[in-house]
């Protein structure tokens, strides 16, 4: 069922659960930033490393635990939790988006992973209280299970005309390369770490 | 001068010819110009339509807010506009007291909608000075009802939204626009555009569009502007640019295509109509002509020369079409009220009959020009007229001989040149317009050709045959010219009767909704697997079911055989943007796995699934897939395909191939997996809900929104309607449009019939001289219209289905089915009718005493 070469054992493998940001909405695949930092950390000596693409669009946190349990079958050593996005626009209640994330966490600490969770935004015409709060769920839970955050995924991207697909919150392929730049800042020492 | 006197003179001296010629012509013409003139007025009725879902002409759309000299610059591209307003739309949290709900705040300005309408509770209809006065002069929202309930709020209370309070002073019923999107998920909120930036939510970093709206006068065509705005914009603001121009006509995507569909089909109609009339008039005028070779070979012989003979024939023709052209004019003016008064039960409340003057334009041309267009090639016949025929006893040896000369090949090139152009500029398109053109002259070609088997098949009947048999085959032998030219024309009649309900028929079972089949009330995505089962309880507790369930896997189709997928794509051939386009529809796919078929899927090739996966055996997982998309793949049972399912490749192994009915508006997916090998993937599940009222509708989505936040809705209901509504109008149209071509086909059938069956007089009196029974003629002279009428009618109708074929593959994206039934009839109505026209037209000759022979003679 699942062709041999891509279980190849020896490797580094991180995991990046996540939505259309992962999954590169609008652009290639090798233009989303996974893919992206894979080849950056390749470039900075990393060679034995693989970057598995989980990313879906459209994808929401209350399917995270589901998807996290099927990418057992690949072993991963570290997780990128990139959900919660798509909640959020959807105004979905603030208290469910934290505990799905949360069982997901738990899970993978459970199976010896270790996590990064990319903080998110919701842009402001949400209303106050209920952006506030949405961002407060990803510090909140950094904080609770001492996971490393990556502060804001889209910092440097977001809201720029430039870095941006037509319909300004997708990154092209100019924003993925910030975004990659920005997950590789805080995974390097990790796996400098563990190396 | 003389000329017009001397045409004149025939034609009143040869009036059942006139008459019928006339007759005939305006029955065509009137046909073509109602045809064309309601095409118009659907068109025109399809616009305003399309106007009021967009509001407006031209909408320019905006992720941020336009500076003045944006605008301005924007508004010099457009030119002219009679009228401009604006609205903002943008997702935000409403909250009451207890309660919050994402909504979709919709903030206009004064002159909103430039085309359509808001309808208020009660039906009140939201006018100017409301809007003014409560949206935009206060703090007050119009509502939709559905949010009323989510919030535990009611009318004239107050929400919250950003760093405001509004008063719910109204809910808003309907919205020709409908409401913009997301029904279910987030309702809609009308309030003013001023009122809204106090909110303090349209301000830098929150996620918006701003629409510019515009009405555009009568006369401006709203795509070319559209499309000079767009380079405009690429130009000043870059080709990443966040503005976006639409026009009415991108507004209703469903209905543009319908409208597609019917403006092609209502041209290629008319022109049936036109064509019909045309070789009747043809047939008229070569049996005048035959009639009155002599009178011109007399006229020859005083002297006339051939090309004033020409031109006596061409007057008389055009004074002839153009009363024809007059008549049919005056007749389409009462004709078109008349119709849609009878059938203002079937219209659409405010549909207006425009009078298309187009169509007048070219019906005097095509009355004029076309008769002679179409009576050229029988014209050509004086060229080789010889005086001497005045001494000759026999017409039909001059008329007939059968050799065909190159003069007479080359005088139908007018004629098919200008009726293919008219194919051309009907369908809109250089392609269709050739083909429908082609297979006219294919269909002409075939006709002919079994026409003429028809005659040389019943001349080798021996002399054992019944005498009156013996009778009706020689007869066809002997005006061979006059059966095969009718035989054309009923054959030709039949095929264009029976393609138009042919088509019809296929477009009808197309875009209807399928027969006893229950449309779901509400279609319901992600729900996640661990809320399968509390979502399935919880709605059973509210006394409704939870129906077919289906799981939901997405994929990409990486490999087919081993192969990489984007190889096997690109060796597809076909425009770069094609193969990108196709590519990306292939290569994303939605994955479900169960055992069993649908009752709306039918196993087409292959065998069922083994049953679950085992994941220790050798062979690959099942897959079963939809046959269009296994033709699409170009892929046969045996092939493996490979789905990278999110990081992870699946392969399997295609062992069947389904039908599926697409139109049951049930979770149908192209790709199955046997069961066993999904399930651990991640999905989620799609369920529908059926038979809900509306008035249940709201509390049962506000409780299952309440209980399981993540899921979405949508009210199918809603949804179907408005494409049923207007495919329902489409459908009565369709209905009017085939039914005056039948009726335009059979008149012309029945006058061509009856024409040629005067034409029998002579031969029909010197049988009654030479002795034969009053019961044999009769016989005889309906075995021989049977013959010819029947061959014809079944040779026709045949090809229509062949044509009707054709133009669905080309036009309507492969819509086809056969209906038995109209062929039977068409084949049944058109023999009959013949025999009618045959019984009607001989009757007098029958009864006349043989004594007229001799007079005549």
């Amino acid at each position: 069922m699942i062709p041999a070469h891509v279980l190849a054992q020896g490797k580094t493998t991180i995991l990046v659960l996540g939505d259309s940001l992962a999954a590169g909405f609008g652009v290639e695949k090798e233009e989303a930033f996974p893919f992206l930092l894979e080849q950056r950390l390749k470039e900075e000596g990393f060679e034995d490393i693989r970057v598995v693409n989980g990313g879906f669009s459209g994808s929401t946190t209350a399917g995270a635990l589901k998807r996290m349990k099927w990418y057992l079958k690949l072993k991963p050593d570290f997780l990128i939790l990139e959900l919660g996005a798509n909640d959020g626009l959807r105004g979905h209640d603030i208290a469910s988006i934290r505990r799905n994330l949360e069982k997901t966490i738990v899970y993978a600490r459970e199976r010896k992973m270790r996590v990064l969770l990319a903080g998110m935004k919701i842009p402001i015409n949400y209303g106050k209280e209920y952006t506030l709060k949405f961002e407060q769920i990803f510090t909140s839970l950094a904080e609770q299970y001492s996971i490393t955050l990556i502060p804001f995924l889209l910092d440097g991207v977001a809201g720029r005309k430039d870095l941006n697909l037509a319909d300004g919150i997708h990154p092209n392929p100019e924003g993925h390369k910030i975004v990659a730049e920005n997950v590789l800042a805080v995974i390097r020492p990790l796996l400098t770490e563990s190396k | 001068m003389i000329w017009f006197k001397l045409a004149y003179k025939e034609i009143r001296n040869n009036p059942r010819f006139s008459l019928f010629f006339i007759f005939n012509l305006s029955l065509g013409l009137v046909g073509f110009i109602a045809l064309n003139s309601f095409q118009a007025s659907i068109h025109n009725h399809m616009s305003k339509r399309s106007k009021s879902i967009l509001t407006a002409d031209l909408d320019i759309r905006s992720t941020y807010e336009l500076t003045v000299e944006d605008i301005a610059y924007l508004e010099n591209e457009i030119g002219q506009f009679s009228a401009k307003t604006r609205r903002i739309n943008f997702l935000s949290m409403a909250a009451s007291k207890n309660n919050s709900r994402l909504v979709q705040i919709l903030a206009v300005d004064e002159g909103y909608p430039l085309y359509g309408e808001i309808r208020l509770d009660k039906g009140q209809l939201a006018d100017q000075a409301l809007l003014k006065n409560q949206l935009l002069d206060k703090p007050h929202v119009w509502v939709q009802p559905e949010i009323l309930p989510a919030l535990d709020m009611k009318k004239n209370q107050e929400l919250n939204i950003g760093k405001k309070s509004f008063l719910i002073s109204s809910t808003v019923m309907e919205t020709s626009s409908g409401f913009a999107f997301n029904n279910g998920f987030a309702y809609s909120i009308f309030m003013g555009l001023e009122q809204a930036r106090e909110t303090g939510l349209i301000t830098t970093g929150s996620r918006r569009s701003h629409h510019y709206y515009y009405k555009l006068p009568e006369s401006a065509d709203a795509n070319e502007i559209s499309n000079r705005l767009k380079n405009a914009i690429s130009e000043r603001f870059g080709k990443n640019a966040y503005l976006s121009v639409r026009t009415h006509d991108q507004a209703g995507r469903s209905m543009t295509r319908f409208l597609g569909y019917m403006n092609d089909y209502l041209g290629l109609v008319s022109l049936v109509a036109l064509f019909l009339a045309g070789v009747g008039t043809a047939y008229l005028f070569r049996s005048y002509l035959a009639g009155n070779l002599k009178d011109l070979a007399i006229l020859m012989l005083l002297g006339t020369q051939k090309r004033s003979t020409y031109f006596f024939l061409i007057i008389q023709l055009t004074v002839l079409g153009a009363i024809a052209a007059l008549i049919s004019i005056l007749l389409s003016f009462l004709f078109l009220p008349i119709l849609t008064g009878l059938m203002s039960d079937f219209l659409p409340k405010d549909f207006d009959t425009i009078f298309s003057w187009e169509s007048v334009i070219l019906a005097l041309s095509m009355g004029t020009l076309g008769s002679i267009l179409f009576c050229l090639p029988i014209l050509s016949r004086i060229h080789h007229l010889k005086p001497l025929i005045v001494f000759n006893e026999s017409q039909q040896s001059t008329t007939g001989s059968g050799r065909v000369r190159p003069l007479t090949l080359f005088s139908y090139i007018p004629l098919l040149s200008t009726f293919w152009l008219l194919s051309v500029w009907q369908s809109n398109s250089w392609l269709i317009g050739s083909i429908f053109f082609a297979s006219l002259l294919g269909s002409f070609a075939v006709l002919g050709l079994i026409g003429w088997l028809l005659i040389v098949l019943t001349n080798r009947i021996g002399p054992d045959v019944h005498l009156v048999f013996r009778l009706a085959f020689r007869n066809l032998n002997r005006n061979m010219t006059a059966v095969i030219s009718s035989f054309l024309a009923i054959g030709l009649g039949a095929l264009l009767i029976n393609l138009v309900p042919q088509i019809d028929y296929g477009l009808q079972k197309e875009i209807k909704r399928p027969e006893n089949v229950n449309l779901p009330s509400l279609f319901l995505f992600d729900i996640q697997p661990d809320q399968v089962d509390p979502l399935k309880k919880f709605v059973a507790e509210k006394n409704f079911e939870l129906a077919d369930l289906s799981p939901w896997v997405a994929a990409r189709l990486t490999h087919i055989n081993g192969e990489e997928y984007s190889k096997f794509e690109a060796a597809r051939g076909g425009t770069r943007e094609q193969q990108r386009r196709g590519y990306s529809r292939r290569r994303t796919q939605n994955l479900s796995y169960r055992s069993e078929l649908y009752s709306s899927e039918q196993l087409v090739a292959g065998k069922p699934f083994s049953g679950v996966y085992n994941p220790g055996g050798e062979s690959l997982p099942e897959i079963s897939l939809d046959d269009g998309f296994a033709e699409s793949l170009r892929t046969k049972i045996g092939d493996t395909l490979t789905f990278d399912i999110q990081g992870i490749p699946i392969q399997g192994k295609i062992v069947n191939l389904r039908e599926i009915k697409w139109q049951t508006t049930r979770p149908n997916f192209f790709v199955l997996f046997q069961p066993g090998v999904l399930e651990d993937a991640p999905g989620t599940f799609l369920a529908t809900i059926y038979q809900v009222e509306s008035q249940e509708k709201v509390d049962l989505q506000n409780s299952i929104i309440r209980n399981f936040s993540n899921i979405s809705m949508v009210d199918v209901t809603m949804a179907v309607n408005r494409i049923l509504d207007i495919t329902g109008q489409i459908s009565w149209s369709i209905q009017v449009m085939a039914f005056s071509a039948i009726f335009v086909g059979l008149i012309v059938v029945y006058s061509i019939a009856r024409y040629n069956s005067q034409d029998r007089k002579k031969e029909i009196n010197l049988l009654k001289v030479l002795g034969a029974g009053f019961n044999d003629i009769r016989l005889f002279i309906i075995l021989e219209f049977f013959l010819f009428g029947f061959t014809a009618a079944l040779t026709g109708s045949l090809l229509s289905l062949a044509a009707a074929w054709t133009l669905s593959f080309l036009i309507f994206d492969s819509i086809w089915a056969i209906s038995w039934g109209i062929l039977f009839s068409t084949i049944a109505a058109v023999t009959l009718l013949t025999l009618i026209a045959a019984y009607l037209g001989t009757r007098n000759v029958l009864k006349q005493k043989p004594l007229s022979l001799l007079q005549t003679v």
